[in-house]
């Protein structure tokens, strides 16, 4: 089982529509896969049509195991499972802040779910807390999806320092450019220069694409809505580059 | 209320005919239901005479040629093959094309043949099941079922629950009209077939009155074994598998014990034309039989041989036993056809319906049974200590023909004792009998290919000759083993603790 992150400290770049959509792809590869919506405002949860379940909340992802796994919704999709996001989740600081380990909840929680699932996908609310410490714990892998500005740049840097301050591997992260616009001078002197300083971005490039807003009214993934929609093959190429990662 | 409370399947068989708008109709508000494509099969349920795959826990069933087998409900397993031709004959292991599928069944019903069910009809359409935000909670099948032919269909739904939406479902399933629900679709589509027999026995466990005398008792007896035969006669006509014959001869010969083993009850004359009626039977089905054993022992004898001798010539040798098997068969159908054999039947219907004109005694049945159980256990273990590894072979055969009389007269007399004792002192017999039975088989065997011998040297065929002299020397180096082995099943028989079974069941000193 391979943990994957959709994490950024920006909010707005695409982290939701990257989950949901890789998610898709990996479950459309055959692959047991459970996308799990971290955030509070649980937009995942919403592109699925599933709403959270009663009584399901910060418990659940601290309590682990079996609680978990009562929660956990399947998706009209093959393969694919997602645990819905809950509005306590904004307490979710507070919470694990009193708890032992408490860098390493949820990384203890997920492993219960090593032999049900190839892949775990987490969406993650964008901060940098106690929960992102927690996520990148957890995870084996750390998509940072990035608009090719000036802001994302520097918001890509202190990622970096936080993760030298708490001893974190940096091996695990890997951005790449999302929302991207051809026609802006800046998104193409980006492209250009930024992979060069950053060994670890991947080729995949999604584009900025009416597609991808159009999911909120569609509400599902969209490979399975506009499979020839350019922004479709880009997710594509994403997915292929990330499984191929080791 | 159909009741939901697991995240399995629910299987539900509507008490009455619906359409398939019903789905729809019973739907609460602003739930929407989405058709998909729909499908026809045509099943059909596989299970040998006496029921051998459902007895250990298997269902088989083919649509179109498709066979599945597949374990009872909560299992792990499942074996499919595609059949090429028409399937609706009795199938044996052997017709399934080799890898694990056959394996499995032949590990079920070795050498028997399954034989179908009425064919089942049956359209199915997917749909799913969408709560008010538009996702699925539930997939499912609507089901029309004609168990036979295009009369009478009945309708059936599947409902699968979505992860976490078993809850919603039930809210659906609440609003459904009554059906009974099944634990798998194949149960279901089986719980529509026309009602067959009870599974067949070929040794029923008989009850008797046992105020009524022995010989009521022997009457029973004697009118179920012959009920088996009966029940056995078309598959030995069809010749569907070897089994038939063998249960049919069996019953024969239990039949003819009885007569001659519980005496004094009928008249001699009466006796004497019953036998007969049996005896002539018995030249038919013998022969045929006999190749049959030797037949479904070629994998054994193969094994046996060295390769060198397992050759052309043994295959040619079998080519010429099957063909024997052919014409051996041909003379028992024709036989069994004629006129001669309804007075076979007839004689033996009007024996059993004038019982009690032809009676001379009616002994107490429990005592009597008990007296005959001890007496022929006693003349066992007399005549078998007696011998030893360099008695004669017809001593053994006739050691094998008491010990087969016991065991006969503890099967017909089981239901006057305790269960558990009874089939411990039947199995005991048992492990004791099959050395006997197997010595016997052999011996049989040479005598057989000692005749083929003869032929083969006489027309010089040097191949024949030399596989037949191989089988000849593996059957008496088998026989001689069994005979090594006899002293120490004799003795595990004999013992103290046997025979006071024997002691205690049966009572008196033994």
């Amino acid at each position: 089982m391979k943990i994957i992150a959709l994490y950024s400290m920006k909010g707005g770049v695409g982290k939701t529509a990257s989950a949901v959509n890789i998610s898709y792809l990996a479950a459309r590869d055959g692959r047991r896969s459970l996308l799990v919506d971290l955030d509070p405002q649980g937009s995942s949860s919403f592109y699925f049509r599933v709403r959270p379940g009663g009584g399901h909340g910060t418990k659940t992802l601290l309590k682990g195991g079996k609680k978990i796994s009562k929660n956990i919704r399947e998706t009209d999709f093959e393969n694919l499972d997602i645990l819905p996001a809950d509005i306590s989740y904004r307490n979710l600081d507070l919470i694990l802040d009193g708890t032992e380990k408490r860098e390493k909840v949820l990384q203890k929680n997920l492993s219960a779910f090593k032999k049900e699932y190839d892949y775990i996908f987490l969406d993650c609310p964008p901060n940098i807390t106690l929960v992102s410490e927690n996520i990148f714990h957890a995870s084996d892998i750390i998509l940072v999806p990035f608009i090719p500005t000036t802001l994302s740049w520097l918001t890509y840097d202190k990622l970096l320092a936080f993760f030298r301050e708490i001893e974190m591997k940096r091996r695990k992260l890997f951005p790449f450019f999302s929302m991207v616009e051809r026609r802006k001078k800046l998104h193409r002197e980006m492209i250009e220069i930024l992979p060069a300083e950053k060994k670890r971005f991947l080729k995949s490039m999604i584009p900025y694409s009416s597609d991808v807003e159009r999911m909120g009214l569609e509400r599902a993934p969209l490979p399975a809505t506009h499979p020839a929609s350019p922004a479709t093959r880009a997710f594509e190429h994403l997915w292929r580059e990330v499984k191929e990662i080791d | 209320m159909n009741k939901m409370n697991t995240n399995g399947p629910r299987i539900l068989l509507f008490k009455k005919e619906h359409d398939k708008n019903m789905a729809e109709r019973v739907a609460p508000e602003s739930y929407t239901v989405k058709w998909f494509q729909t499908e026809s099969s045509k099943l059909m349920f596989w299970d040998t005479f006496d029921g051998l795959v459902k007895k250990a826990g298997f269902s088989l069933y083919s649509n179109n040629r498709i066979f599945t087998l597949r374990p009872r409900q909560g299992e792990e397993g499942e074996w499919v093959v595609s059949l090429r031709g028409e399937p609706g004959r009795p199938l044996k292991a052997t017709d399934f094309p080799e890898g694990s599928f056959r394996k499995k069944l032949a590990a079920i019903i070795s050498v028997r043949a399954v034989m179908p069910s009425p064919e089942i009809l049956r359209e199915s359409s997917a749909f799913s099941i969408l709560n008010t935000d538009g996702k699925t909670i539930a997939r499912a099948l609507w089901m029309v079922i004609y168990p036979d032919g295009r009369k009478n269909p009945r309708t059936a739904m599947v409902l699968q629950p979505l992860r976490g939406y078993a809850g919603e479902l039930q809210k659906y399933a609440n609003r459904l009209p009554r059906a009974e629900a099944h634990a798998t679709v194949e149960e279901m589509l089986k719980s529509l077939l026309p009602a067959t027999e009870a599974v067949y026995h070929s040794r029923p466990r008989l009850s008797f009155d046992v105020n009524a005398g022995m010989a009521p008792a022997l009457r029973h007896i004697l009118e179920t074994q012959f009920h088996v035969m009966l029940q056995n006669e078309q598959g030995v006509l069809e010749d569907w598998d070897t089994e038939f014959l063998h249960d049919y001869r069996v019953a024969g010969r239990r039949m003819r014990s009885a007569l001659s083993l519980i005496k004094p009850i009928l008249h001699p004359g009466i006796k004497q034309e019953l036998v007969l009626a049996l005896k002539k039977l018995g030249r038919y089905t013998g022969p045929v039989r006999d190749l049959d054993v030797y037949l479904l022992a070629r994998r054994d004898f193969e094994k046996m041989l060295p390769g060198e001798f397992a050759g052309r010539g043994f295959d040619l040798f079998f080519r010429r036993l099957a063909l024997d098997r052919k014409k051996r068969f041909r003379e028992l159908k024709a036989f069994m056809t004629s006129q001669e054999y309804a007075r076979v039947k007839e004689t033996w219907r009007d024996g059993l319906k004038s019982w009690q004109k032809h009676l001379i005694n009616n002994p107490a049945l429990e005592e009597m049974a008990a007296a005959l159980l001890k007496k022929h256990f006693r003349k066992l273990i007399k005549a078998g200590g007696k011998l030893s590894r360099s008695s004669a072979d017809e001593r053994f055969h006739d050691l094998r023909i008491e010990a087969k009389k016991l065991r006969y007269l503890l099967e017909f007399f089981s239901s006057l004792y305790r269960e558990d004792i009874i089939r411990d002192a039947i199995r005991r017999l048992k492990m004791f009998q099959d050395n006997l039975g197997a010595f016997n088989d052999y011996s049989v065997q040479i005598d057989m290919l000692e005749k083929f011998l003869g032929t083969a040297e006489k027309k010089k065929d040097q191949e024949q000759v030399k596989t037949l002299s191989a089988l000849i020397a593996v059957c008496h180096r088998e026989k001689e083993k069994l005979k090594k082995e006899y002293a120490g099943l004799y003795k595990a028989f004999a013992d103290e603790k046997n025979q006071l079974l024997y002691h205690q069941l049966f009572g008196g000193n033994l």
